[in-house]
């Protein structure tokens, strides 16, 4: 190593030379590089120069990603001048990246809630997740669904080029319904009380949501109200039939209940005053005073009585002080506000109700629903007409003269400008007018000088020339210090939405005010619009079919015109999910993923300075788990590298040149016309939303996830993955970055095989056996029924005739305390699993990997023999393939070609079963090469039985010139690795594990001893066998009893069963009781006959799985278990790594399974034995226990992760030259746990059908 | 008597290979004795076809021999001995038509050129050929010649200058049992074909400098990277491939010592960027021509991850001269820092358009003046773009710029493989970058953000300049972006991508503001700014008339026609049909 020093940011490094700026800066966590191209496991590209950074000296800016650090070099990471580059490169790259970040739904929300997001959460049945997930941007969701002018839908919603927009606001008032009626609805999780206090002056939208926010953050906040009870316009605005009280009243209750105060009837400049709420010792004061001023008519007479401001009707209404009303009313006003009018006065008892409106219908500012509703109900409209005068007689109201108008040119906010016509003047006889032209706010009032004190000495609140308050639009500061506004009375008479938005802003950027001194606005994303490059049709949408809008069921127009029942009734959950099936899922999957996004937003990027022509693509749907949008991509060619370079399929390629250049899958046509073998490793390395994961739910999102570290449980790789998780949805699984050698690697298994989780033939509850039928129960149930039974059968039967059956995927926990319960609960030793006994002859439990990925990864020489790598082990296979990269040699031995032998320099193809002659001859032809005597391997000598090399070769029917190529690359490789399949399923010889062991052994290379299953080395290590305890110790061994007993305060010297053979003991039907906990022995068609007849012979057998298997469906009791993303606990993989899973999400039958195991002992009357708080606890028992457990760093990526060879295991077998000549097939083993099978199934059955839509596509029409 | 035709493929596409079978059919008609046989390019592309007739020790090239004139040609050059004298273009005896093209040439890398057979190594071995490599191997001194390489001062000639014999020098010290040569002939400049012209007109020479330099870095294999749109070049490098391994000079056995080089051409499909040397060897190698990061250098890891040099092949053509005349013959032509001769590819607006090879040293204003003849038509010169796509242009009041590398780089441009374009007042500046920019965009790789999107904005503003769209900002814009384009680039494409705008920036900003400000195009050629009227000069004739596809133009006959300017699309159809000059665009 070439050690050099530098700096970087000014920090004094010291690192290897061979290494890249990127490399140094990021293990040493100085500076700051973002990049887009770069990939641990991949060689530098260096193509979005996004990582560029300054080094002193440089003509140019430099890649960090691909400059290698040098001596005195000085590297500045973040100077403006880096930033500036890179923000260049974002734009250039946005500038053709024809996309949509979120929905433009979300975009037009003035709150920008996440609707894609709490819609596929609705279509997922999480109507509490969806809730959440509104409240995060909006408090009232209940009000809003009723009141909202739904800028989502009306502008936002691109449905309307299809049919009808997704009635949006209608889900979300069906979800806060919902939460409504809970006896505990939703409150969010607050920060700890932080001392600091807030006044919110003004209980209505904007108030009440700063309050909430800032309540969240941990802020004391007290809310002046001037009326008698909060809610503002809502409650004194909006008429009781479109928003009943006792919503409001409900919502503003769980604002309450945070701790925020509400004091009534208090207003500002009578009780309080700016001043005086600053020296009461608030720390800020929020201002949302609202827009309660009426605009005048401005016509002669205005102030005859009768002629009634349209706000102060509504308000007098909901202060119950509104009699009722009797004869002709004239409603003069086109908005929202008017139509409340007209339809409140309506249910007042009114004759006659009239709109008059200076325009026409189509330029009326009111919502188009209540315009209609108005109209249903008897309100007459009649247009293009304006007030001039009110007619009295004698001082009596009579009428209100107008002139009717015609529409002139739009004027600057587009609408056309009514003209009068000339002469046109009538007379509309009428008994009030209900003038609701307009509001203002009463801000002047107050600082008219009418109200002494009322702002701080030498400061001024200043206004704009609409006579709201002014202040900065992003921070919503007014011109007094620590005096904040919103809502209305910032911004004139808008809607609810806005000035929730604005509560909300305001609450950040006080919160940072209060914090820092400084107000900051509420951060920005970076937002990519597809809007921005063109206008969007109807033929860029992922569903084109028209599916009508579900209405909105309304009250008979009979039954509500003389009351204020709620008109609008609200969706059934069959209208809520037809209307969430409808949500097109504009915004992009990986919008949480992004790293464009992400860096967009933190370099301030913008999608304009650079805007020209963009490329478009079709987006590509057509492969069952992988998604295509190349208008996403940024050309990294990550997928491209990874997919040839470390995969070795090259199912990607640049296609074109210069501008037009894009990624497609080779050849131009599908993923599934190339060799791709699904691995999901171009989803995990694309940055963007260029290649996505096809999530197998209703709606994909996409959510907020959480990660949860986890390992995979297929095979014994051992691969370190993440669970995604929103709430308790498992999303996804994705990749793990971390300082493993195999880090961020994957199967198509490890990603996409998590669908059995989301199954609905999962076993939530148990079943118990009724005669012949199987009987559901709740999981306590079927516990204590097979707890009762066990218990009674144990006076019948010894330990001897009982049995446990446990998966190879269990955790070590789980196997831990099921070998406990066998010899703790059930006296007996025997406890095994099928795994190992429909193979009994292959079983050689003492060949363990001696080799770390490390020793495959820095190997010259890579010895593979009986593996399919590709197939099984897919992880095993890129790291060989990232060795022969570096210069490694690899020699394959078996009968077949694959994947594997492809990439051999020498493939030994011999006869099937023969490979341990070949083996064995190629020692042999070693052994002369290297000059090494063979009588240091006596029972390899005896292997070999005098045969010459040559010979051995012949007998395997391979080219002796082929054995002799690969023993020289043996011979002239160092560092030797050799690779074997433990559970390789071809012709093999009994006992061939322990001959290739001696084989590695005389070459001195380690092994790795591959594994079908996820724990199958942990199964051994923890006991679960007749023939040892747990860590290999012998059943006889004193000191190990001795400690077993003194843990677990039981006496060893009963159990029974110790090696015993099981599999003989089912033959003879001598098994009585069984637990059988997540295998399938009856599912596998492999499994021999006598066993399972031996298992259906049990008096009583239980059997604990995911699924009702064909095992289950035999028991006599069935136990759920907790899936592997609802498990925590440990796994040891097939290096000997013993690594950690976290539960990410709870378990849908309520219990992990080892709490399963644990209450079936608890309810046999172990109540303290195998009592465990948690599952640390269990681990750490394993240690105590496990002498080879100790010590080791769980979860470490290094060796000290490796639980320590030094001679201990079991002990060694020999391995009998006999049985060289009589190879034959192991079973399978696959199908005895349901998950692979089921998993290995329906891929098939996806990617088939994938093919069968394509060629059915293809066909000429 | 010889009579010697030029048939590289300027000569080919003027139709010498016409004239070279009716003089071959002529001659043979009459029984003559006279041999008829093949050269490559002398250079004057400007009046081919050529044909030389030697006798003795005199010779007379006649131009624009088209198949009309073989037979007076034979009949009174060939039977009657009598010179032809206004179709000749060169002559031995004194001065002719075109005697000021030569004459102030040097010619090192063309000295074969359009005087041997390319298809014969006999003619190459009877000029010296081989002489070197027997030379070199003879004396088994690989540090000595590498010594004499950097001593000659000879600088790669492809484009970036790095002296070569240090280029070989790396190559010969990094580690490696296995080394390659690779030359460079994916020549792919607009404009320039030196290259392939000394590829069709003297191959041998250029294998011989591939050997000499195989034997220098110690590498035992070659390639010639050469495009596959030179069907001449490979068919005649593969013809003298073969005849130089029937002779020993390529194969096991170089010269019967124990070296052994073979060359393996492989054909390029024609993309630009490949011309890079990471690019050029993952083409090679099979994978698409993408550039990588530089180090490792390809001295280091090069070719299939082994040492590699890579040299242009007007550079390996100057090598056996070299050897054969030592250094200091090579290094006392040419300027302080740049030694020997350069060859240029004259195009564009001068009147002797074709190949020159001058020292190094000489000025712009004497290449295009006095060896080219000034500009054609009588027009005034305006400036020459240097260095193709990736250089930038020198403008005529700089034309006293001398050629060596650092003299043409401080005006911003490159000196480039050697493609020169002359531009008169004709030449829309702005235009012409938008050109060279487009060329570049087409042919970026798309790997690096900055070259894929960046170039194509900067044409994307070009282009809306040229048509009367630019907008206010439009300058400053192209300026930021140029210098982020050249500064965030992995390679030379687009490293350099920005030195036509920005040179044309630096020199002709007026123009581009003309553009933007006063739309209008001050060389009258960017037709979306033109304003199209008929002149008194019109006769009525009504052709244009006839043309114009929107209807425009109307008018009696013999009478003076007008233009409607509302109808007008500045297509440009009536100006050029126009035999009149009545047509005027402002």
């Amino acid at each position: 190593m070439d050690l050099v020093k530098l700096e970087i940011d000014g920090q004094k490094v010291i690192a290897d030379g061979r290494r890249t700026i990127l490399e140094v800066a990021r293990e040493r966590e100085v500076g700051t590089i973002p990049t887009l191209c770069h990939d641990g496991q991949l060689e530098p590209f260096s193509s979005c120069f996004v990582c560029v950074v300054k080094v002193r000296g440089a003509r140019t800016l430099l890649p960090a990603c691909s400059t290698r650090i040098a001596a005195g070099m000085v590297v500045e990471t973040n100077s403006p001048e880096v930033r500036r580059a890179r923000k260049a490169s974002l734009e250039l790259m946005l500038s053709n990246h024809y996309a949509d970040c979120i929905g433009p739904c979300q975009l037009h929300c003035p709150a920008g809630i996440d609707i894609q997001g709490y819609i596929a959460l609705s279509a997922l049945g999480k109507y509490a997740d969806a809730v959440r997930l509104i409240k995060d941007r909006n408090p009232l969701p209940a009000v809003c669904g009723r009141v909202c002018t739904r800028p989502c839908e009306v502008r936002g919603c691109r449905r309307n080029l299809v049919d009808e927009a997704v009635g949006i606001d209608y889900i979300k008032r069906y979800l806060a319904d919902l939460e409504l009626g809970k006896k505990e609805p939703f409150r969010p999780a607050t920060a700890p009380a932080n001392g600091k206090r807030v006044a919110v002056v003004g209980g209505g939208p904007a108030g009440l949501s700063c309050a909430y926010y800032l309540a969240l953050r941990g802020y004391a906040c007290e809310i002046f109200e001037s009326m008698p009870e909060a809610g503002g316009m809502l409650r004194y605005g909006i008429p009781e039939y479109r928003l009943p009280k006792d919503v409001l009243d409900l919502e503003i209750s769980q604002i309450l209940d945070l701790g925020v105060k509400l004091r009534t009837n208090v207003a500002l400049g009578e009780d309080v005053t700016v001043l005086g709420l600053r020296e009461s010792g608030f720390d800020a004061v929020f201002l949302g005073l609202g827009a309660w001023d009426s605009t005048k008519l401005r016509v002669q007479d205005e102030d005859t009585p009768g002629v009634l401001a349209g706000i102060d009707f509504l308000r007098d209404y909901g202060l119950q002080r509104a009699a009722r009303l009797a004869g002709r009313i004239v409603v003069v006003g086109g908005g929202n506000t008017a139509i409340d009018c007209a339809r409140t006065a309506l249910r007042l008892g009114a004759s006659d109700v009239r709109l008059l409106y200076r325009r026409t219908r189509n330029e009326m500012p009111a919502n188009d629903p209540e315009i209609v509703e108005a109209e249903h109900e008897g309100v007459q409209m009649e247009f293009l007409v304006a007030p001039v005068r009110v007619l009295k007689h004698d001082g009596q109201l009579a009428g209100l003269e107008c002139l009717r108008m015609e529409l002139g040119e739009p004027d600057a906010s587009g609408r056309r400008s009514p003209r009068p016509i000339r002469a046109s003047e009538f007379m509309v006889e009428c008994d009030v007018i209900i003038a609701a032209v307009g509001q203002g706010t009463r801000a002047p009032d107050l600082l008219s000088g009418r109200v002494p004190a009322f702002l701080p000495p030498g400061e001024d609140l200043s206004l704009t020339r609409w006579q709201t308050i002014q202040v900065n639009d992003r921070t919503f500061e007014t011109s007094v210090d620590g005096v904040f506004a919103g809502g209305d009375v910032v911004t004139g008479a808008a809607t609810a939405i806005e000035a929730i938005a604005a509560g909300r802003k305001a609450a950040h950027s006080i919160d940072a005010f209060i914090r820092t001194g400084k107000a900051k606005p509420e951060p920005v994303e970076f937002n990519s619009r597809k809007d921005a490059f063109r206008t969007v049709t109807a033929d860029d949408l992922r569903d084109g079919a028209r599916r009508p809008r579900r209405s909105m069921p309304v009250l008979p127009v009979e039954e509500r015109v003389r009351s204020f029942a709620e008109v609008e009734q609200g969706y059934s959950l069959a209208d809520l999910r037809q209307e969430a099936a409808r949500c097109l899922e504009c915004g992009c999957l990986a919008l949480y993923e992004c790293d464009l996004r992400r860096y967009a937003t933190e370099y301030g990027a913008d999608i304009k300075p650079f805007l020209g022509e963009a490329t478009q693509h079709r987006i590509d749907r057509r492969h069952p788990l992988i998604e295509l949008d190349p208008n996403k991509c940024i050309l990294c060619g990550a997928c491209v590298r990874i997919c040839s370079e470390l995969v070795g399929v090259a199912a990607y390629g640049f296609v074109n040149r210069g501008f037009n250049t894009v990624v497609r899958p080779s050849m131009g046509g599908t993923l599934l016309e190339t060799d791709c073998v699904s691995c999901g490793l171009c989803v995990s390395v694309c940055p963007t939303g260029a290649i996505v994961e096809r999530i197998p739910l209703a709606k994909s999102g996409p959510w907020p996830t959480t990660s949860t570290p986890t390992i995979c449980h297929y095979c014994g790789v051992g691969c370190r993955l993440h669970c995604d998780t929103y709430g308790d949805t498992l999303v996804k699984m994705s990749r793990r970055e971390d300082a493993h050698v195999a880090s961020g690697l994957h199967c198509r298994r490890g990603r996409f095989g998590y669908g059995y989780v989301h199954d609905r033939a999962r076993l939530v509850d148990g079943r118990i056996r009724a005669g012949r039928e199987l009987q559901p129960a709740s999981v306590e149930e079927s516990i204590a029924f097979a707890a009762l039974r066990i218990k009674e059968l144990k006076r019948t039967y010894s330990g001897a005739e009982m049995a446990v059956f446990v998966s190879p995927r269990l955790t070590n926990e789980e196997l831990y305390l099921a070998q406990k319960f066998a010899r703790v609960v059930l006296k007996t030793h025997q406890v095994t699993t099928f795994s190992r006994m429909v193979n009994t002859n292959w079983d050689c439990p003492e060949v363990v990997s001696t080799a770390t990925y490390t020793d495959v990864l820095d190997a010259q020489g890579l010895l593979v023999v009986n593996a399919d790598l590709a197939n099984d082990h897919f992880v095993v296979d890129l790291l060989a393939k990232k060795a022969i990269r570096n210069g490694a040699r690899l020699i394959h031995v078996g009968p077949t070609s694959s994947r594997t032998s492809q990439f051999a320099e020498v493939f030994l193809q011999c006869e099937d079963g023969a490979q341990p002659l070949a083996v064995l001859a190629l020692w042999l032809e070693w052994a002369r090469l290297a000059k090494q005597p063979l009588g240091d391997h006596p029972e390899l000598e005896r292997a070999v039985a005098g045969r010459t090399a040559a010979e051995l070769a012949v007998q395997a029917d391979l080219r002796p010139e082929d054995v002799a190529d690969a023993a020289a690359i043996l011979a002239r490789s160092l560092v030797k690795t050799v690779i074997f399949n433990k559970d390789h399923r071809g012709m093999r010889v009994p006992g061939d594990e322990r001959l290739f062991a001696r084989v590695a052994a005389a070459l001195s290379a380690p092994i790795l001893a591959l594994r079908e299953k996820s724990n199958m080395q942990g199964l051994l290590d923890v006991g679960a066998s007749p023939d040892w305890l747990p860590g290999y110790a012998a059943i006889d061994d004193a000191a190990a009893v001795d400690v077993c007993e003194k843990e677990w305060c039981a006496s060893l010297a009963d159990v029974a069963g110790h090696g015993a053979d099981i599999s003989s003991l089912l033959r003879r039907k001598q098994i009585k009781v069984a637990l059988v906990l997540g295998e399938d022995p009856l599912g596998n068609p492999d499994t021999p006959r006598d066993l399972v007849e031996g298992i259906l012979a049990a008096d009583f057998l239980v059997v604990g799985d995911l699924f009702l298997t064909d095992t289950a469906r035999a028991a006599h009791a069935v136990l759920p278990l907790s899936a592997h993303p609802e498990t925590s606990g440990t796994l040891t993989s097939q290096e000997r790594r013993i690594q950690r899973l976290e539960r990410a999400i709870p378990p849908r039958n309520g219990l992990e399974t080892w709490q399963v195991i644990c209450q079936l002992a608890d309810q046999m009357g172990f109540r303290f034995k195998m009592k465990y708080a948690s599952i640390a606890e269990v681990t750490e028992e394993i240690q105590r226990v496990i002498p080879l457990h100790r010590g080791v760093e769980v979860d470490s990526p290094d060796a000290a992760g490796l639980w320590a060879l030094d001679g201990r295991g079991a002990p060694a077998g020999v391995f009998d030259p006999g049985s060289l000549s009589s190879p034959a097939r192991p079973a399978s083993t696959l199908a005895l746990d349901h998950l692979e099978s089921v998993f290995a199934r329906r891929f098939d059955e996806d990617v088939e059908r994938a093919r069968a839509a394509l060629s059915a596509a293809e066909k000429p029409a | 008597m010889r009579i010697v035709v030029g048939l590289g493929t300027c000569g080919i596409a003027a139709g010498a290979e016409h004239t070279h079978r009716a003089l071959c059919q002529r001659i043979a008609a009459a029984k003559l004795p006279h041999e008829v046989v093949k050269t490559g390019c002398v250079g004057m592309c400007y009046r081919e076809p050529l044909v030389e007739i030697r006798d003795g020790a005199t010779s007379v090239h006649y131009g624009g021999v088209s198949v009309d004139k073989v037979e007076r040609l034979v009949a009174e050059h060939v039977i009657g001995g009598r010179v032809i004298d206004e179709w000749v273009v060169l002559s031995s005896a004194g001065p002719a038509a075109e005697s000021g093209f030569l004459a102030r040439q040097n010619r090192i890398v063309l000295r074969n050129c359009g005087s041997i057979d390319p298809e014969r190594i006999e003619e190459y071995l009877a000029v010296g050929g081989y002489e070197a490599l027997r030379t070199v191997v003879a004396a088994n001194d690989a540090e000595a010649l590498v010594i004499a390489i950097i001593d000659s001062g000879l600088r790669g000639r492809g484009g970036a200058g790095f002296l070569t014999g240090m280029k070989w020098r790396f190559t010969r010290m990094a580690a490696g049992d296995r080394k390659y040569i690779v030359c460079n002939a994916d020549e792919g400049d607009p404009g320039a074909f030196m290259d392939r012209s000394v590829l069709e007109s003297d191959p041998h020479a250029v294998l011989e400098g591939m050997a000499i330099a195989g034997f220098a870095i110690g590498a035992s294999d070659g390639y010639i990277y050469v495009r596959a749109e030179y069907p001449k070049a490979i068919e005649r490098l593969a013809i003298a491939i073969a005849q130089a391994e029937e002779r020993g000079f390529l194969g096991e056995s170089v010269c019967g010592a124990p070296f052994r080089f073979r060359i393996r051409l492989k054909e390029g499909a024609g993309a630009f960027v490949c011309g890079e040397e990471t690019a050029l060897i993952a083409s090679i190698e099979g994978r698409r021509g993408m550039p990588r990061i530089r180090p490792p250098f390809p001295a280091t890891r090069g070719l299939w991850g082994r040492p590699t040099c890579i040299n242009n092949v007007e550079t390996l053509a100057n090598i056996p001269w070299i050897v054969n005349n030592g250094p200091a013959a090579f290094s006392s032509l040419g300027t302080l820092n740049s030694k020997g001769t350069k060859v240029f590819a004259m195009a564009g607006k001068v009147r002797r358009g074709g190949l020159v090879e001058v020292p190094m040293g000489v000025s712009i204003r004497e290449i295009v003046q006095d060896i080219c003849g000034g500009i054609k038509d009588g027009r005034r010169f305006k400036a020459v773009q240097m260095g193709g796509p990736s250089g930038g242009c020198i403008p005529a009041e700089l034309q006293d710029t001398v050629i060596d590398y650092e003299s043409i780089n401080r005006t911003g441009a490159i000196m480039g493989s050697g493609g020169l374009v002359v531009m008169d007042e004709t030449t829309c500046m702005v235009d012409m970058a938008r050109f060279f920019l487009d060329f570049t965009q087409r042919e970026s790789c798309g790997k690096c953000t900055f070259c894929r999107v960046g170039t194509k904005r900067m044409l994307e503003i070009l282009t809306r300049i040229t048509e009367g769209q630019g907008r206010e900002g439009d300058i400053e814009l192209l300026e930021q972006l140029a210098a982020l384009v050249k500064n965030s680039s992995l390679c030379g494409l687009g490293q350099t991508a920005s030195n036509p705008v920005q040179t044309t920036l630096k020199y002709f900003r007026g123009e581009y503001e003309a553009h933007i400000t006063n739309r209008r195009c001050p060389a009258h050629q960017c037709r979306k700014l033109l304003t199209y009227s008929i002149a008194e000069a019109c006769n009525g004739c009504t052709a244009c008339g006839r043309v114009c596809p929107s209807g425009a133009i109307s008018g009696e006959k013999k009478q003076v026609h007008e233009i409607d300017h509302s109808k007008c699309i500045q297509c440009d159809e009536c100006y050029k049909t126009c035999r009149f000059d009545a047509v005027v665009r402002v």
